[in-house]
């Protein structure tokens, strides 16, 4: 298979916080969202994959180059897209055009033009009279107008209202249907990525605890809840967390297909039941469950 | 690199017609003194200082940050801001002459010489003293390094009054004419020389920041 991007033991230290030999791989061609609470890593792991940050160890590879030697060529394949906005308060829509026209190699005004039109961004307000959602959008629509094949977006949708953030989501849709095109999109509003996502990698603590394809979690987790006595069948090695409440247990598990056999088996009693999960619950599992 | 540099032309537009403004300010003051070189000498300093500004701009947007998502080099950044050092000085010094030399047919006083030694002098001035100013913005940000900028332009002020008196004083030999002259031939490679040093020293202080 062809990444778009791979990390290999990237570790980074700071006095409160490290990076802990971080891994994973994009494949081309896909979402991928990358999920944590705020503090657990994500903004380190995006600026250090940009190297906008120095690793202490580890190595990066994007779209196939090092990211360290190529970094020019990388760096016109890629679009970035922060949680703000980084333009000029007296900059037009036409300014913003001139300069990354001289920017990037491959910059097209038309595209500029035609995103700045479905986004409704006005041609002759300057950025200062922008709303936060319409800086946003001007971020994106720069990202998508210099045939970018990698987006790089840190929680780009965050501050955004749900009417936004959906309309969003539909261009990235519309990106990624070209097999060429990779997204890698952190964010903390899991329902965005569960939309859009095709893999799940989930930080937390400066570690990764799991990158997966989303099928693959929604397939193999489930959340049993159960009495004590059918809580001490459960094979230990398949507990992903666990909840205690006055009722019983609620345990978070990654072998469903093979608990669903069992049950099939009755080998649970009659108040056994098993759900299916969402991301934000196998990520509140795993911080917060035992 | 280009584009970084019209990105702050661009973003400085609007800052520029307020320049206007100032322009005329300084006008009437010459014409009131009778010295078209007071013009010279306040406009190239006001046209220069919007390097500073533009790095303001720079660190309220927190562009560097986002311009190096860009294929764009941290040298590029340095680069960019000192090539628009030495445009906004050069274009400080050309419009400043052009409008002191049209104000010196209006007031009479007309010393061409003294006009362009002036113009030339303020120029190589400004650049100085903005170079050694750069590094000091690029490793502690606008708003530390204007503190600094204080010093670094009244300390120069005291010092050399302080030492033309001392040497007065002292009735210690003084520069002839000729070394002037011949001083004032080699300032502007010595100037050029800083410029270069203060870019290498700028370069390697980005170097070593992160984002």
């Amino acid at each position: 298979m062809d990444y778009a991007l791979e990390l290999r033991g990237i570790s980074k230290s700071y006095k409160n916080f490290k990076l802990d030999n971080i891994s994973f791989k994009v494949p081309k061609g896909c979402i991928m969202g990358f999920v944590g609470e705020n503090g657990a890593g994500k903004t380190t792991t995006i600026k250090t994959i940009l190297n906008l940050i120095h690793a202490d160890k580890g190595n990066i590879r994007i779209l196939g180059m090092d990211y360290m030697k190529d970094q020019l060529a990388i760096r016109n394949q890629i679009g970035v897209v922060f949680d703000e906005s980084f333009f000029h308060e007296n900059l037009t829509l036409l300014d913003i055009s001139k300069i990354m026209k001289h920017i990037y190699s491959k910059w097209e005004d038309e595209t500029f033009f035609r995103y700045a039109n479905t986004f409704k961004l006005p041609k002759d307000k300057i950025v200062k009279e922008y709303s936060r959602g319409m800086k946003m959008k001007l971020s994106i629509a720069v990202a998508l107008s210099h045939q970018a094949k990698l987006l790089i977006l840190d929680e780009a949708t965050s501050g955004l209202d749900p009417i936004v953030r959906d309309e969003i989501l539909d261009i990235f849709l519309e990106f990624i249907q070209n097999e060429e095109h990779t997204i890698f999109i952190s964010s903390h509003i899991t329902s965005d990525l569960e939309k859009v996502a095709d893999y799940i990698t989930f930080i937390h603590e400066g570690k990764i605890i799991l990158s997966e394809s989303k099928d693959n979690l929604t397939d193999n987790y489930g959340v049993v809840k159960c009495k004590k006595e059918d809580f001490e069948k459960l094979d230990r090695n398949h507990i992903i967390g666990i909840r205690k409440n006055k009722f019983g247990y609620e345990v978070m598990i990654d072998n469903k297909r093979e608990i669903i056999k069992q049950m099939n088996q009755k080998k649970y009693s009659n108040e056994f039941c098993l759900d299916n999960t969402t991301i934000e619950e196998i990520i509140l599992f795993k911080v917060r469950g035992e | 690199m280009s584009g970084l540099v019209l990105k702050d032309i661009l973003n400085l537009k609007r800052y520029m017609k307020q320049m206007g403004i100032i322009l005329i300010v300084y006008l009437f003051m010459s014409i009131n003194f009778k010295n078209p070189n007071l013009i010279v000498f306040m406009m190239v300093f006001v046209t220069t200082m919007l390097i500073v500004t533009s790095m303001a701009y720079d660190e309220s947007t927190k562009w560097d940050k986002y311009a190096l998502t860009m294929p764009i080099t941290k040298k590029d950044l340095v680069k960019s801001k000192y090539v628009l050092l030495i445009l906004l000085a050069l274009s400080g010094g050309v419009i400043s002459l052009i409008s002191a030399f049209i104000l010196s047919r209006f007031i009479g006083v007309v010393d061409y010489k003294e006009m362009l030694q002036t113009g030339g002098g303020v120029v190589l001035a400004s650049l100085l003293l903005f170079s050694l100013l750069l590094p000091i913005i690029f490793k502690m940000g606008t708003e530390k390094a204007r503190i600094i900028m204080i010093i670094l332009f009244t300390v120069p002020t005291i010092l050399i009054t302080g030492f033309s008196k001392i040497i007065k004083d002292l009735k210690m030999p003084q520069l002839t004419g000729e070394q002037i002259k011949y001083l004032g031939y080699a300032s502007p490679f010595i100037v050029l020389l800083i410029v270069f040093l203060s870019y290498n020293l700028s370069v390697s202080i980005v170097n070593k920041k992160e984002f």
